[in-house]
């Protein structure tokens, strides 16, 4: 019976379709681990793991750029910041440290409401597909660069400059107490 | 794609201006404090963030004043993503006054006990946070939209916690933190659905969108819902006003004071953009909403603040409850029945909602801001928020105790002040447009309300000043440094201004919401 194998073989998920499962049922996991494990080294190796995750969905919806940007800054930079910050602390390595607090069954309660509402409500809206045809020898971030010094070089210079603010702020309240 | 000239970045000269200020505070700092760790005393910085805050607020006061000129180049959008209207001028205008009088008062407060080391950042922080405040007001687009919100978040939170050595100021910035970065990433979510269903980021090209499709009409409702959870945030809306007591009673009182106006006016700049042009179609959706967060705000803040016996901390209440009657414009803009609606042309209405907002947020600038500098006044003199610390002032300062007492009765809405043209905008156009229930929430509120004001206006004028045990002691007399004198006669004088309906002004306001009730999709 070949024409209902091809019929079968046309019901199956399409690799695309396996791997975002793969990918998002992991990062789900890893999320729900940064929240729950109850030692915080654990926490943050688990926070690295959704990063992962998250760059895997952007990989999978074709948008490399933004996939390796979200690993070299989150995974590589800010996670391992963290890591160390952490292991540099005395006393929050080993152990129970990031013990649940008492609202956490009200929190899993209006969690669940909140996604269960969202989901049924995200299936109804007949989303738009964007989806940019791309000219023989043109890389997908070519506009990027242009665009960040035209139409979004306001953002971008705002981006800047909350930086600089950021790190003047964080200089300010984490400086050491005896220099005062 | 034509690419950005410099003329064209003329038109946010203001931001500009105030850019190249922080800029040039850091350098200086910087410059002072290599080698030594001498006590830099902080004026010269407080000086030069004076100097560019009025150069940039003179800007924005050319600006708004130009529109009306046959010369000028008129409303316009400058760099793609920035409107330069009399919508956003006004509202520039505002905040950048708002700004300058906090800065000029508080700036020998915030000199004296912000961390010896950090005196220059304060003064760039504070720069870049009244920038950001000028962009948030003009943006298009949902990407500078949310960039200049977080900036604005992010400065805010900082300045909170500046007082590294009081606990109060650190627990302030922390809870301004935590409950920020949840409201804002559920305000993200919101926009990631209107991009998702228009794929769009200008407020405009949204707008048409969802006209365009009529399936896209389901995301409305869950945006509004997500999207007035930051912006409800930042105008200490009632579910998720809980931070602002803490904030704005630990807070160092100048920072206070700005967040309580400036900060405030801008989250309702922001919320008006997006609903009236992003969201305009969609009035059935986000009137109930607003509505019902109005009356819930207004009666939640003043039942708190009956209860309190810190003059902050009531006041911090009291801010709150005013954000529910400034929430009550923004609703009136819309009429209660759709079928009158289609008849009458908005934008000629003498009251449409929108000018009564903008009037509302002038005036109580003013006025909150002189209240917080009079705390802040007896706060130096006597280290307390109590109202106890406010007992017998006018024979201590009789001029304190009249500015407190002409703030109070405009915060009341009692006639010939500020206070009372707003509320009587905005309610006058919610009774115009039939909510009545609205605007009968609103008078119920403004009598009680009236209630906690007076209270210190009795401890004011007719209590006798006691010392810690309660026992009566001779008035002592009350010191306040020029700036802080000068401040407060210009807070007095636009109040009773205000109050006495200036013409011109009210034009003004006319101006700035006839221009985006026009654009209004």
């Amino acid at each position: 019976m070949p024409a209902n194998l091809d019929e079968l073989i046309a019901q199956l998920p399409t690799f695309q379709q396996f791997m975002f499962v793969q990918v998002a049922l992991f990062t789900a996991v890893m999320a729900l681990l940064v929240v729950l494990a109850r030692n915080l080294f654990h926490n943050a190796l688990a926070l690295v793991g959704a990063l992962f995750g998250v760059a895997g969905l952007y990989a999978l919806l074709e948008a490399e750029f933004l996939a390796v940007s979200q690993v070299l800054i989150y995974v590589g930079g800010i996670s391992t910041l963290i890591t160390f910050a952490i292991m540099l602390t005395r006393g929050m390595m080993f152990g129970d440290t990031s013990p649940n607090n008492r609202q956490a069954g009200t929190a899993a309660i209006v969690i669940g409401t909140m996604f269960s509402v969202m989901a049924g409500f995200l299936l109804q809206v007949p989303w738009q597909e964007a989806y940019v045809e791309l000219g023989d020898g043109q890389a997908i971030i070519a506009n990027l660069g242009r665009l960040f010094v035209n139409e979004y070089l306001i953002p971008f210079e705002m981006m800047a400059l909350l930086l600089l603010v950021v790190l003047a702020g964080a200089i300010m309240l984490a400086r050491d107490h005896m220099i005062e | 794609m034509s690419e950005i000239g410099i003329g064209s970045l003329g038109s946010i000269l203001p931001e500009i201006i105030l850019i190249v200020g922080g800029l040039l505070i850091l350098l200086l700092d910087m410059i002072q404090n290599s080698t030594t760790y001498q006590r830099e005393s902080g004026r010269g910085f407080m000086a030069v963030a004076v100097l560019f805050l009025v150069v940039s607020l003179v800007g924005a006061l050319l600006q708004m004043l130009s529109f009306g000129s046959p010369t000028s180049q008129g409303p316009h959008v400058a760099a793609y993503l920035v409107d330069i209207d009399p919508f956003t001028s006004f509202m520039k205008m505002t905040i950048y006054i708002g700004m300058t009088l906090v800065a000029i008062a508080g700036g020998s407060y915030m000199n004296r006990y912000s961390p010896r080391m950090g005196r220059g950042e304060f003064w760039s922080l504070f720069l870049f946070t009244s920038m950001a405040m000028g962009m948030v007001v003009s943006a298009n687009n949902l990407i500078l939209l949310f960039l200049s919100f977080e900036f604005l978040s992010i400065s805010s939170y900082i300045l909170a916690g500046y007082l590294r050595n009081n606990v109060r100021s650190s627990e302030a910035g922390l809870k301004y933190f935590l409950y920020g970065s949840v409201a804002s990433s559920v305000m993200l979510y919101g926009m990631s659905l209107l991009y998702g269903v228009s794929g769009s980021l200008n407020l405009t090209e949204i707008a048409q969108a969802m006209a365009a499709n009529t399936d896209f009409s389901i995301v409305a409702l869950p945006a509004v819902l997500m999207l007035m959870v930051g912006l409800g945030f930042k105008m200490t809306l009632a579910p998720f006003f809980q931070w602002a007591p803490d904030t704005y009673d630990g807070a160092p009182t100048p920072v206070t004071a700005y967040l309580s106006t400036a900060s405030k006016a801008a989250g309702f700049a922001v919320t008006a953009r997006l609903l009236l042009i992003g969201l305009g179609a969609f009035s059935v959706e986000w009137v109930p909403v607003l509505s019902g967060l109005a009356i819930l705000t207004m009666t939640v803040g003043n039942l708190m603040a009956l209860r309190q016996n810190s003059v902050k901390r009531m006041l911090a209440y009291s801010s709150v409850a005013q954000a529910g009657y400034m929430l009550m414009g923004l609703v009136s803009v819309v009429s209660a029945s759709q079928a009158e609606l289609s008849q009458i042309d908005l934008a000629s209405l003498g009251m449409n909602g929108l000018n009564g907002l903008l009037i509302y947020l002038f005036a109580y600038l003013f006025t909150n801001i002189g209240a917080f500098m009079v705390v802040m006044a007896i706060e130096e003199d006597s280290g307390s928020h109590d109202i106890s610390a406010y007992r017998g002032l006018m024979q201590r300062s009789p001029g304190l105790a009249l500015a407190m007492l002409i703030f109070l009765l405009s915060l009341t809405g009692i006639p010939l002040t500020g206070g009372f043209m707003g509320k009587f905008y905005v309610f006058g156009a919610a009774v115009q447009h039939q909510y009545f229930f609205l605007a009968a929430a609103g008078f119920i509120n403004a009598g009680i309300a009236a209630g906690y004001y007076l209270r210190v206006v009795a401890a004011m004028l007719y209590e006798p000043a006691v010392d810690a045990n309660g026992a009566e002691i001779a008035p002592k007399p009350l010191n306040m440094g020029m700036a802080l004198q000068l401040t407060l006669a210009i807070c007095v004088l636009v109040t009773l201004w205000i109050g006495i309906y200036p013409p011109n002004f009210i034009d003004l306001a006319n101006d700035a919401s006839r221009h985006l009730l026009a654009l209004r999709f």
